[in-house]
């Protein structure tokens, strides 16, 4: 398996607030790699690391194989960025926009380029500073497919959009797919549930697990069992289960290793007596609110 | 290069207004500074509004340059360019075009224009019109630097206006404290080089590392370092500089001279004695520019020793008990040496005996030049033009609108007594001369029976001279109060 991103213990500190604390990360060749968390958890910090916008306070980042602090033209010409902050030459219009970026990438389509703009629909002799945000998405992701990057860095590309260029820019990353490695930085669980093939979780800018989505969504349960009396739960509880809580017979808890060898043993223990035990699958959404009301206690 | 060239054809699309805007104040600055009459200031030592263009036009310059390099802007994260694989050799490649093309390249071919407009021809001056282009390269490069460092333009602005009002009140300043002291003008250039090549390494440092702060830090200490040399750099130090940059090699040599040129009454009245002593100089080949005061020492008959400062003003309030100045007092470049006394008591002292005086002078020759120009021979004395000061001089002299010279004695009746001092045209003085223009039109002087010698000159070289005149008694050459 190819590692077109590799980040080491990476760090980034702003003064004495630590933006990134420790992302390790991993991302295999092919894949759409979603780091996800909430606001201020540190994702847009890691990508500009990546990406040697930003200097590491400490740790690595391997882009494509080359240490990040030492990108080159040659390896810039395969990666593609598309951020909401960045800041577009917005005086531009999309016709200039896009010549402008042709020169720059030697692997640039321009019959690509055109069906881009075509689909999406974009006015080519307007400026960019008059387009609506959608529009700037989608000019900003046909300057970067164009080229057919290796690795595609996406910063919240979807925030504030609405759900059809949503949609639209979605597919049209599924379709680059088979060339293109997607690195994916967002906080909308929903948008990425169901392009995603592996997710990392990052909060305060630590990261707490990363994996392949199909094993996540096995990994996660919600699980409900009803005792056959009101008996209080021992202290000690295994590590894995998440916000147990206990109303009368009814006990309700995530677990996120369900499935271990050691999972019957446990359940056993702690409930010698349960009646019936109903373990439901996760949405994505779910798995990330139990993991955030879990971090918080 | 082709990048370069990409970046390059983007910001002059982007920035094509204020570009336009910028050259069409430097051809006005061109065609006023071709044009002027002689003997207007092209200096902002005087106030006429048409010299406020030497603040102006490097203003306008450095916004200019400010807008280009903040297209790609260095500082921060967000930038287009960031993430594009363009390394920093196209982009700063591309700024440099940039200020080449729309900053140096035209100024060049303005002054060009100037010196064949007054009558030099500017190939035979390419030296001097390069030597232009280094002292631009003076503002351009710490522009560029201020530029590479801000996050926004506005935040240049800010740092301009301040740094410009800093210049005008130094300039304000300097016109009345050092007007008797040229020698101390180089360590505006000085300041000026050590302020370049800080620059520089903070533009280059800043383009390859983009580490804004490690680069804020060094354009600082710079600025320090740079203010540091202009504040306590010794005159004597400026002395030594000046005439090892430019050495006039000739060997000159100083003495009393038997008979000088009549001084005027001193202008301080009782409130400062004034002893003025006539110098000749042997052995000059070319003509003394001139002259300053490097340091004098007098040393009395019972050996007691004062070191003379040289004068920071003619202002008697000035704090040493005694100060020297040298004039060229006379029509064919005569020089006084003139001491001055703030203290009564030390005067009445030196008075008493004999004295021996131990001097060190520095002067700038200049040559004649041989390509005479037909309109450096002309005069154009319009009342309404001249600046107030200057018309007073001049409405004494001329009775009419416009005078041809070329060698024409001219007398004036009014004012005969006035000193008197050459007018000259010439190229600017190396490496002294950091105003806009190309052509240096010293203010003059006029008395009766001049006879105006118009003949372009161009600067030689400087020579630093020692010279000793013992046994001297200084009562003969008081200056009568007035």
């Amino acid at each position: 398996m190819n590692v077109m991103l590799r980040t080491d213990r990476l760090a980034k500190k702003f003064g004495r607030v630590e933006a990134l604390e420790s992302l390790t990360v991993e991302v295999p060749e092919g894949s759409v790699f979603a780091l996800v968390g909430p606001n201020g958890a540190g994702k847009s910090t890691a990508m500009k690391v990546c990406l040697n916008m930003l200097r590491a306070s400490s740790g690595t980042a391997t882009v494509l194989g080359v240490d990040s602090r030492k990108l080159g033209p040659g390896e810039l010409a395969r990666v593609g960025y598309v951020s909401e902050t960045r800041q577009l030459p917005e005086w531009m219009t999309v016709a200039r926009f896009l010549a402008y970026c042709r020169e720059f990438y030697p692997a640039w389509n321009d019959a690509d380029a055109a069906e881009f703009v075509r689909a999406y629909e974009l006015p080519l002799d307007r400026p960019l500073k008059s387009l609506s945000r959608g529009q700037r998405v989608k000019a900003a992701i046909a300057a970067t497919l164009a080229y057919h990057p290796s690795l595609l860095f996406l910063d919240e590309p979807f925030s504030n959009l609405d759900v059809l260029v949503r949609d639209q820019v979605i597919e049209t990353i599924l379709a680059a797919g088979a060339e293109t490695t997607v690195f994916l930085a967002s906080h909308d669980l929903a948008e990425i549930e169901s392009f995603a093939t592996h997710v990392a979780y990052i909060d305060q800018g630590t990261v707490r697990f990363t994996e392949e989505m199909g094993a996540l969504a096995t990994r996660f349960r919600n699980v409900e069992v009803v005792m056959s009396d009101g008996a209080a739960l021992p202290k000690e509880l295994p590590a894995a289960w998440l916000n147990v809580e206990q109303a009368g017979a009814v006990v309700r808890f995530t677990d996120s290793r369900f499935g271990a060898a050691e999972h019957d043993a446990q359940m056993r223990r702690v409930f010698p007596n349960a009646r019936e035990v109903n373990a439901g699958a996760m949405p994505l959404r779910s798995i990330f609110v139990a993991l955030a009301k879990s971090a918080k206690k | 290069m082709r990048l370069a060239l990409q970046i390059f054809r983007k910001d002059v699309e982007r920035l094509r207004w204020p570009i336009a805007l910028t050259l069409a104040l430097l051809a006005y600055w061109a065609f006023r500074d071709a044009t002027l009459p002689w003997g207007t200031d092209p200096t902002m030592y005087s106030s006429g509004s048409d010299n406020w263009m030497n603040l102006a036009m490097p203003f306008a310059w450095v916004l200019l340059i400010a807008l280009a390099v903040q297209e790609d802007s260095l500082v921060g994260d967000r930038q287009f360019w960031a993430a594009l694989p363009c390394g920093w050799k196209p982009l700063m490649m591309a700024k440099t075009m940039f200020v080449a093309a729309f900053v140096h390249a035209p100024y060049f071919v303005a002054t060009a224009i100037i010196l064949a407009a007054r009558g030099f021809n500017p190939a035979a001056h390419l030296p001097h019109l390069f030597w232009k282009q280094v002292v631009l390269l003076a503002l351009t490069i710490p522009a560029v630097a201020a530029a590479v460092v801000v996050r926004k333009a506005s935040h240049f602005l800010l740092l301009a206006i301040a740094v410009a009002s800093a210049v005008v009140l130094r300039v304000r300043d300097f016109n009345v404290i050092y007007s008797q002291t040229w020698v101390w003008d180089i360590r505006w250039e000085l300041a000026l080089i050590v302020a370049a090549m800080g620059a520089l390494v903070v533009t280059i440092l800043q383009f390859i590392r983009r580490s804004t702060r490690s680069s804020r830090i060094a354009g600082v200490l710079t600025a320090i370092a740079a203010a540091c040399l202009y504040s306590w750099v010794s005159r004597d130090a400026t002395a030594a500089i000046s005439a090892a940059f430019s050495p006039a090699k000739d060997h000159v040599t100083v003495r009393l001279a038997g008979e000088g040129p009549a001084r005027p009454d001193s202008p301080w009245g009782r409130q400062l004695t004034t002893v003025s002593l006539p110098l000749a100089l042997d052995g000059a080949t070319g003509r003394e520019s001139e002259t300053d005061a490097v340091s004098l020492e007098v040393v009395t008959a019972e050996g007691a020793r004062y070191d003379v400062k040289p004068a920071k003003s003619l202002n008697p309030a000035a704090k040493d008990p005694i100060g020297v100045s040298i004039f060229a007092t006379g029509p064919r470049g005569e020089l006084s040496e003139d001491i001055y006394f703030t203290s009564p008591q030390l005067w009445e002292r030196v008075r008493r005996g004999r004295v021996t005086l131990r001097g060190r002078m520095i002067v700038e020759f200049e040559d004649a030049m041989q390509d005479a120009a037909d309109r450096a021979g002309e005069i154009h004395c319009q009342r309404n033009v001249l600046s107030r000061s200057t018309q007073q001089i001049f409405r004494a002299v001329f009775e009419c609108d416009s005078v041809e010279i070329g060698g024409r004695s001219i007398r004036n009746s009014i004012r005969g007594r006035e000193p008197m001092q050459e007018p000259r045209y010439s190229l600017s003085h190396f490496p002294a001369d950091t105003w806009l223009s190309p052509v240096h039109r010293s203010r003059a002087f006029f008395a009766g029976g001049d006879v105006f010698d118009l003949r372009p000159y161009a600067p030689r070289g400087f020579e630093i001279i020692d010279y000793t005149i013992p046994n001297i008694d200084l009562n003969p050459f008081l200056v009568r109060a007035r």
